[in-house]
């Protein structure tokens, strides 16, 4: 059966990009660092909101600081959290999927209660972190539940 | 659902060790379905079931039929 897993061989330098991009991304966001100013470059603009720029046209200046680390933690999330252990077996599958289920439920939980009390300009920052809060969470419990899988001690009888 | 495997693999005198690797399985894979911990696929569980030359339902049982037979 087809499982859709990344090999091995990507799940170590994932995580390591995976976990640095995070702590990367959560300090420049808590930061007063604004991201617009850095590595500045002319990108290409299908749709451009008139709030944050008042360029126009396909071509607009934009600091890519913001972009580079979305793109770079979505993708070393992914690879990380779907890249094969070294014996993927079908207990392991299961362990994946129990955890995906666990994350997906806390994830929404945390955005319903943020729904419900968090209003104004606040919740703009509800909706940055949910961006990602879903992997970080999934890669948090799976990790979790795998430590868990191969500290089962040799009960040998 | 219950299982007779560490009974078998005892019989045998096997490690789980050596059973996960005839089986293309972790250790903790087995580990885990001998403490009935997760429930083998049917084709894990047959494969399960050949090594030991068994029958499926030589080798598993539903809990209600281990109660019955109780």
């Amino acid at each position: 059966m087809k499982n859709y897993l990344f090999p091995t061989r990507f799940k170590k330098i994932s995580g390591w990009i995976f976990y640095l991009t995070t702590m990367i991304g959560a300090v420049v966001y808590i930061s007063d660092i604004n991201m617009e100013d850095l590595l500045v470059m002319k990108v290409p603009a299908l749709i451009n909101d008139p709030i944050f720029t008042k360029q126009k046209g396909i071509w607009i200046e934009n600091g890519i600081l913001d972009e580079l680390i979305t793109v770079v933690l979505i993708l070393s999330g992914i690879i990380h959290s779907f890249s094969k252990e070294k014996m993927e077996d079908e207990y392991i599958s299961s362990i994946r999927l129990q955890a995906l289920t666990w994350s997906i439920y806390v994830n929404y939980g945390l955005v319903l209660l943020a729904t419900l009390l968090i209003f104004g300009m606040a919740y703009f920052h509800v909706m940055i972190i949910h961006l990602f809060s879903l992997i970080i969470l999934f890669n948090l419990r799976f990790q979790y539940k795998l430590r868990a899988y191969y500290k089962i001690s040799s009960d040998e009888e | 659902m219950k299982n007779r495997i560490k009974i078998l693999r005892a019989e045998l005198s096997i490690s789980q060790d050596y059973l996960a690797q005839q089986l293309g399985v972790s250790r903790q894979t087995i580990h885990a379905i001998e403490n009935n911990k997760y429930s083998p696929s049917l084709s894990l569980g047959m494969s399960i079931a050949k090594l030991f030359n068994k029958t499926v339902e030589e080798v598993f049982q539903m809990e209600e039929e281990t109660e019955k037979e109780k």
